[in-house]
């Protein structure tokens, strides 16, 4: 395992579009080791030992062969261009148990070639012409000793070490030594290291040298960037693309990958739906593009590839059972089914497997994706194999959550008093609060009205626990790297009860290449099993407003408390569900493997293949002991529900690519096709008749089993794709995509479709006008791009007319029924968005600071609407039918960072984005006559609603009051409705990263802005009068006629009209926006001697936060989830993580 | 080599159409098909009883109605709506969706059979004939609950997303076609799962089923001689008769069911409004009871009192509620019994005729059709001084009516409107929507439902009742 990479310093192919030649050229590797078995294979390649004898029988043998021979039994390796070996003559040789050196001799006799052995690499190069040897008067060759540092003095491993001019040159070792030898002591020696700035240095006769780098600025046009199917260095991209680096992802304690993007894309807009683990968040980039009432949520979904696979966003929560939080609505006949919710699958993704994540989003990066790209492309990279010594990092941290935030709620008095009034105002207190209907009023008539509790303590007070850990190990030798990471993360609630949402993954990733460099292949592989244990219940936080004097949840004997009056119970026990499980286990595999072959210079052909399984295995247990009496002893009521989903799909892609130098042009050409297939099936068992609670985990001891339902899908894709990418003069850019699709969800004629783009660039600051002119502006750059790209996310067989087995309802004269699935209509088209971009990057300062803008425009047409609205009188709520509504978003990006501060021990960068978005329907000729014409308004953003206009509270009769037509007051038809853009998205919203360093002491944090208006609590909350508690807002109500105030007067009944009124009313409307420190990472690396003594290479503790702070006006609970659902959790995790 | 070209193989397959060709998913089956095949079409038809069934068509009409009118009590906020006849475009009525999907359901096997040859030409008779019924029978519920209504007689989506309201006279005319033709087309008698053999079990709708809701139909459009004719023809069915004891009416095959439905799962023998009313503690929030208007309504010795309503009583407070159906879903089922949800039965039918007869100015027949359900109650025959008074004997069997009828399809709401009753009734002199705690506008506009906003909103042409 102490083989040393060396690196050479003339790729072939330009690095930027070729990054895996580049690997495979810098890490000189053999094609050796054919098992999957990775450290078999490893042990195999250290434990072969070489004879330093050689025997040769050549005839005749092209010096190629020559080579492989006397590498395979010395031990020894060649290294070559295979340019210098073209004049070479074959070679005859007879030899036995010679001396490597005396071989060599006889091999290079008579040939064009020069070689000299160093450490266990035999350089070979063509030998020096005479002229040459002439100028070549300088002092004898020297060897090079050195060592390389970092800033803080740590020895750093597999530094470049090349001799400028020169052919050769070498990686430092672990200790950061390296050796040159026979070197020209008039040379000079050029250093690098991704992510350091480059030193060259002359040797000037020294024999001993000692470097530090140093790190180099980020700038932004020197990261490459992965556009799917090509990588780019950003400086010649021509499309939108952001990159995360996974370790600003992994600096973040959640467990979802998806969540810690959040706020740190310009254009990506991520909203958490609920604060509990495993929820789903809605992901857009600049907006959305589409219709979505009638729709999946996946509908605006982008498209997700790891690794190369797609991999699909639709929850595979099983539809059919009822999961609690983790609950799929049931499809309803005509109507889409699985509307989003249920456990995200982004749930089974460590975050610490991830090296990178590029959003994608203009036409130009999106088009190559076609059918699949208009809502953006999202690429998620695993971390690939490092050769090296083997290294061990590992990460552990632990912590806990809490909610951010908690309502100020009536006490117990002013409850009562607030009850009270409503019935005084209703004019009914005597004929209601009668002992024979007590149990309509258990909070007034029942009930200890003494009683106070807290209910927003019970039920979402507690502190979840939080704990992930990470192990990776990594390394290779000349032929074969690896990485394989193990991760475990567990995560609580806040809700009373033991669950836990934990998650084991295991990663793997293998990297081989051939002997002679032109075979690739790597082997990626991602597991995880994800344990979900959470409540069934779906509002649980609806009971944080039981009246406050509500009975206590366990009776004496410890058990549920049930508040019987005459055998009923009065209230529905908030811990009932505490009883109840609902557990999903979810296993992922995804394997995938690349291929890639060099036919001829600059021509490769790659394959791309990959499987991905992901199942979910629910239960879901109802016992009698979360139900009241009388019917806790029921066997009937003692269910379960068992679930399997599957999700099965297969992608080859076999590629072709060229690529060409040709004076100032540089070409590239890609070409290829696309087959995938999905499959996906759903099973659901409900069973009931237990006859006792200890028995309902076993489907077996019920008395009734039945099928809820079962489905079954298979998707097929098929593609032609292409991109072509021209550059002159290293300037002016040029780069075309396109591709055919089909796609089974169309009927038969509609299958297929065309997309593509077009983009172009300029790199103005290589213009010598701009560089002897504007010396400060290191780099500027004008990029366009304009193209088509599609959207088929409706679902499968929407254009089929079928009749399906009504689920799990028995029978009738001994047979299940059959009903329509659905209104079909096999007349659908493919959705097409046309995008359009214009954008400008800039560096200043030698890219210190970095600032890019892009104006983009985003129209789509043809809207393809799975459940169109219709009236129930057609039979069913919808059908799947192309609608020619265009939709307009258009926005502005910008993105800076900088390195504010740099010296030798203190550092301050910033790197910060905005986004400011507008989203308008332009056009929807016809909506008059659709479902839409009171959901949608042509003119205004999607996102506008219908409202009435609130005027105040009536002095006189303390009612709400709204702007009517018939002047008095109270909205009676449609056309006192107006139209309000409130809710309709945020105006602008961004990120700030600050990072300081001070030597090891590293202080990171990361504040996120929206600025938006939302719906306040008032609009979820039940009246203020009723049975349900209220915020201490409520206490300005109107009391008596004259009184001036927001709130109308309490009421039992009577004057719900003008409060359901209010709600729809802009009276609801509020500022919701915020900052959020959303978190703070404050590390110290211990010193390099502490570190060595405790024998590891590098060793940090950490104190990490998420959510930490939130500023807002909003009025309610969490202004980015808000109205009544669980707010995001504050966690605050400590931890260390160190390398061996 | 071998890898270079196996990769350029790859590249080379190209894009092919048939890839991108799929079967259908074997868990469903293409429309097509289905009327080409006896069982299939056969379960395409029952899966209409088995939501029928399972969404508690029967309970959900007669609690909604219940509330509405003077027959049931709820205080629960959820039911507040109906109880204070104050119902919004907003409030969540089931009937709308769930009656036109069912029509919908039944177009699409008229269409389907009509046009298909693959099924037997006797099967496909019957099937029709049920369908053409069903739609009736929805079509009616429709039209007295909501007033003008759509109607709907095919499946497709594109005219029928614009159709606009049709007079309650045409919606008449269109279901007294639809129940002809079906009485052409149904058996004589119930059929089993063949869908041509005879069988005891009453759950399939026959000829005497349509004639007896043509009958009804005929009633309420004041077709007095049609009404009179269609009773008597279901009367004078010797398969029917009025069960001796009103405890046994609502047994499963009771020999006055017309039509009943089946209970969908065989282990299971209750029915949505055993489930929905049967107390056995003190009600809960979402229990209904029986309102004291009902319940003052009664004869002391009348069977039905005894037999039809239940109480619970924790020693200070009585609860009482509808025990026609007696079977609940918490494993109370006195004597085993098994029942069926009754969909008509023979009483209405005398009802029916009584009243056409009075209409028709045959007094001596009314009574004489008054008395046999008064009779089966265990009530003396209804007094001469009545029966001899048109106002009178019409008074008298909207009264037999009311206790007969209670709880049960809705019949004592769709009463009061039909004879113009609703106003003085639940407004002045009888408030009894005042008395509920709810405000009755004289305009009378609190009658029929409102029209769900939604479908206002995704229909262009349809109009909203006036007073919502």
């Amino acid at each position: 395992m102490d083989c040393k990479a060396l690196f050479v310093p003339v790729p072939k192919v330009r690095d930027r579009e070729f990054p895996h030649r580049r690997l495979v050229t810098q890490i000189l590797l053999k094609m050796r080791l054919t098992a999957i078995m990775l450290f078999a294979g490893f042990l195999h390649v250290s434990a072969k030992t070489y004879s330093q004898k050689i025997t040769l029988q050549e005839k005749d043998a092209p010096l190629q062969k020559v080579f492989r021979d006397i590498e395979k039994q010395s031990g020894y390796q060649f290294f070559f261009a295979d340019n210098d070996l073209r004049q070479t003559k074959t070679v005859t040789l007879s030899v036995k148990d010679f001396d490597l050196n005396e071989v060599l001799t006889l091999t290079f006799k008579d040939q064009p070639l020069t070689y000299s052995i160093s450490e266990k690499t035999i350089m070979v190069k063509l030998k020096e012409k005479e002229s040459e040897k002439k100028i070549d008067n300088g002092p004898p060759p020297i060897d090079v000793h050195g060592r390389i540092t970092n800033e803080k003095g740590e020895p750093m491993e597999g530094v470049n070490v090349i001799i400028k001019g020169a052919k050769s040159g070498t990686t430092t070792d672990a200790d950061g030594a390296f050796t040159l030898r026979n070197v020209d002591g008039n040379s000079t020696v050029i250093i690098s290291f991704v992510g350091y700035e480059q030193q060259i240095i002359k040797v000037a006769g020294k024999t001993a040298l000692v470097i530090k780098l140093n790190q180099a600025v980020q700038s932004l046009k020197d990261v490459t960037v992965s556009k799917g199917y090509y990588d780019v260095k950003q400086e010649y991209n021509t499309g939108s693309v952001v990159k995360v680096e996974g370790k600003d992802i992994q600096k973040q304690p959640v467990s979802d990958p998806i969540l810690a993007l959040e706020g740190r894309v310009a254009g990506l807009e991520i909203t958490q739906t609920s604060g509990l683990p495993g929820t789903y968040s809605t992901v857009r980039i600049r907006g959305q593009n589409t219709i979505t009432i009638g729709k999946p949520v996946t509908a605006t979904d982008p498209l997700y590839i790891i690794d190369g696979v797609p991999f699909s966003s639709q929850t595979l929560t099983s539809p059919f059972i009822g999961g609690g939080i983790i609950n799929r609505p049931a499809p309803v006949v005509g109507k889409v089914d699985g509307i989003g919710q249920g456990l995200s699958p982004f749930n089974s993704i460590n975050p610490s497997d991830i090296e990178s994540i590029e959003v994608l989003k203009d036409a130009d990066a999106t088009a190559i994706y076609g059918s699949r790209g208009a809502n953006g492309v999202i690429l998620i990279t695993t971390k690939k194999g490092k050769s090296g010594k083997l290294k061990a990092d590992i990460n552990l941290n632990a912590g806990f959550s809490k909610a951010t935030h908690f309502l100020d709620l009536l006490n117990t008095e002013q409850y009562i008093s607030m009850r009270l009034e409503a019935f005084r105002n209703d004019g009914r207190l005597k004929s209601n609060l009668v002992p024979q209907y007590a149990n309509y009023y258990p909070d007034l008539l029942i009930w200890d009205t003494t009683r106070y509790t807290d209910w927003q303590k019970v039920i979402i007070g507690n502190k979840a626990s939080f704990a992930n850990g990470n192990i990776s190990l990594s390394g290779g030798n000349e032929n074969t790297s690896f990485v394989a990471g193990l991760g475990y993360t567990s995560q609580g609630t806040t809700v009373p009860g033991d669950y836990k949402d934990r998650r084991v993954s295991l990663h793997l990733n293998l990297i081989n290449t051939s002997a002679n460099k032109r075979f690739l292949s790597q082997i990626s592989v991602l597991y995880s099993n994800d344990n979900s244990n959470l409540p069934t219940e779906t509002d649980l936080i609806q009971n944080i407003l039981l009246p406050p004097d509500a009975p206590p949840i366990y009776d004496a004997n410890g058990n549920l408390n049930w508040a019987t009056y005459h055998g009923s119970p009065t209230w529905r026990n908030p811990l009932a569900y505490s009883n109840k499980n609902a557990i999903a286990i979810t296993d992922l595999y995804i394997a995938n493997l690349g291929l890639s072959y060099q036919l001829l210079q600059g021509l490769t052909l790659r394959a791309n293949l990959g499987y991905t399984v992901n199942q979910m295995d629910q239960t879901i247990l109802w016992p009698g002991s979360a139900l009241a009496p009388p019917l806790n002893n029921n066997a009937d009521f003692r269910q379960s529900f068992f679930s399997t989903s599957n999700n099965k799909s297969w992608i080859v892609e076999p590629q072709i690519n060229y690529s060409k130098e040709a004076g100032k042009s540089h070409f590239d050409l890609l070409f290829g096709t696309t087959f995938q297939s999905v499959s996906s099936d759903s099973r659901a068992l409900a069973a009931r008749g237990f006859s006792s609670d200890i028995l309902i985990s076993n489907i077996q001891a019920a008395s009734d089993v039945s099928v809820v339902g079962s489905t079954e899908a298979l998707y097929h894709y098929n593609a032609f794709y292409g991109r072509a990418g021209y550059t002159l003069q290293d300037r002016y850019l040029i780069n075309l995509a396109g591709r055919r699709d089909g796609s089974s969800r169309f009927g038969p004629g509609k299958q297929f479709g065309n997309f593509g783009a077009i983009g172009i660039g300029w790199i103005f600051s290589k213009d010598t006008w701009f560089s002897q002119n504007l010396p400060m502006v290191s780099f500027g750059k004008l990029r366009a791009s304009y193209g088509i790209a599609g959207n088929d996310n409706i679902g499968d067989y929407q254009y089929l007319s079928t009749y399906s087995p009504i689920s799990g309802s028995g029978s009738y004269q001994g047979s299940g029924g059959l009903r329509p699935t659905l209104l079909a209509n096999s007349d659908f088209r493919w959705e097409e968005i046309k995008k359009i971009e214009a954008a400008v990057e800039l560096g200043f300062l030698k890219d210190r600071i970095n600032l890019s803008a892009s104006l983009y425009r985003n129209r789509t047409d043809n809207q393809l609407i799975p459940a169109s609205p219709l009236p129930n009188i057609t039979g069913f709520g919808g059908v799947t039918a192309n609608l020619p509504a265009l939709i307009q978003n258009q926005g502005i990006e910008i993105a800076l960072s900088a390195t504010a501060i740099k010296s030798r021990s203190f550092t301050w960068k910033t790197t910060g984005n905005i986004s400011f978005h507008r989203n308008k329907l332009l056009n929807f000729p016809g909506i008059e006559n659709t479902g839409y014409r009171y959901s949608y308004f042509v003119g205004y953003p999607l996102g506008a609603t219908q409202v009435y206009h609130y005027t105040g509270v009536d002095p006189q009769t303390g009612v709400y009051m709204f702007a009517s037509k018939n002047g008095t007051g109270a909205p009676l038809s449609p056309d006192d409705l107006i139209i309000d853009k409130s809710l309709a998205g945020p105006l602008y919203s961004g990120g700030l990263e600050n990072s300081l360093s001070y030597k090891g002491l590293q202080l990171e944090f990361f504040l996120q802005f929206v600025k938006q208006n939302g719906q306040d609590y008032v609009n979820l909350s039940p009246y203020p009068g009723t049975n349900s508690n209220q915020t201490t807002y409520v206490l300005n109500r109107w009391q008596h006629p004259g009184d001036l105030t927001n709130v109308q007067k309490f009421t039992r009944g009577t004057f719900t009209q003008p409060f359901y009124d209010f709600q729809l009313s802009d009276g609801t409307f509020t500022d919701a926006s915020y900052v959020r420190l959303k978190y703070l990472s404050l590390s110290y690396n211990l010193s390099q001697n502490v570190v060595r003594k405790i024998h590891f290479s590098n060793f940090m503790i950490f104190l990490r936060g998420q959510n930490l702070l939130t500023f807002t006006k909003y009025k309610g609970l969490d202004p980015e989830t808000q109205g009544l659902s669980m707010p995001p959790m504050r966690t605050i995790t400590a931890g260390i993580q160190a390398s061996l | 080599m071998r890898i270079a070209s196996s990769l350029l193989l790859l590249v080379g397959l190209g894009s092919c159409k048939k890839f991108v060709q799929i079967s259908p998913p074997s868990t469903v089956i293409v429309s097509a098909s289905v009327f080409d095949n006896d069982g299939a079409a056969h379960s395409a038809l029952t899966a209409i009883y088995t939501t029928m069934f399972n969404a508690n068509e029967s309970w959900l009409v007669s609690y909604q109605t219940g509330l509405l009118g003077d027959e049931l009590v709820n205080l629960d906020a959820s039911a507040t709506p109906f109880y204070e006849n104050n119902l919004l475009p907003t409030t969540t009525v089931n009937l709308w969706n769930d009656a036109y999907n069912y029509i919908y359901q039944a177009n699409a096997i008229i269409e389907g059979l009509s046009t298909q040859s693959g099924v037997t030409p006797a099967i496909a008779e019957q099937l029709i004939g049920e369908a053409k019924f069903i739609r009736a029978y929805w079509h009616f519920y429709l039209v007295n609950a909501y007033g003008d209504i759509p109607i709907v007689t095919n499946t497709n989506y594109i005219p029928n997303a614009k159709l606009s309201r049709s007079s309650t006279a045409e919606v008449y005319q269109q279901i007294a076609l639809d129940l002809s033709s079906a009485i052409q087309m149904l058996n004589l008698g119930y059929v089993n799962q063949t869908d041509t053999t005879i069988t005891t079990d009453r759950i399939r709708p026959c000829k005497a089923a349509a004639t007896a809701l043509l009958a009804r139909l005929y009633l309420y459009s004041q077709k007095y001689d049609s009404a009179e004719l269609h009773a008597s023809t279901t009367i004078s069915d010797v398969r029917y008769s009025l069960a001796p004891n009103p405890g046994d009416a609502f047994l499963a095959n009771s020999s006055e069911a017309i039509w009943q439905l089946a209970t969908t799962q065989p282990n299971y023998l209750q029915t949505g409004d055993g489930n929905g009313y049967v107390l056995l503690a003190g009600p809960g929030p979402l229990n209904p009871q029986l309102s004291a208007w009902l319940l003052n309504s009664f004869d002391s010795a009348d069977l039905r009192r005894s037999n039809w309503i239940s109480s619970y009583s924790d020693g200070t407070n009585t609860w009482y509620f509808p025990y026609k159906y007696q079977v609940y879903d918490d494993g109370n089922n006195p004597n085993n019994r098994t029942e069926y949800v009754m969909m008509l039965r023979l009483a209405e039918q005398y009802l029916i005729r009584a009243e056409a007869r009075v209409q028709q100015n045959n007094l001596i027949g009314a009574a004489g059709d008054l008395n046999m359900i008064r009779q089966r109650a265990g009530l003396h025959a209804i007094a001469d001084s009545i029966a001899a008074d048109k106002d009178l004997l019409l008074t008298a069997i909207l009264h037999e009516r009311q206790v007969e009828l209670f709880c049960e399809w809705g019949h004592r709401w769709f009463d009061l409107i039909r004879t113009a009753n609703i106003n003085s009734v639940m407004g002045s002199p009888g408030n009894i929507c005042q008395q509920k705690g709810g405000t009755w506008n004289p305009d009378g506009h609190q009658a029929l439902f409102p029209i769900q906003q939604t479908e206002i909103n995704t229909d262009p042409n349809l109009s909203q009742n006036p007073g919502y």
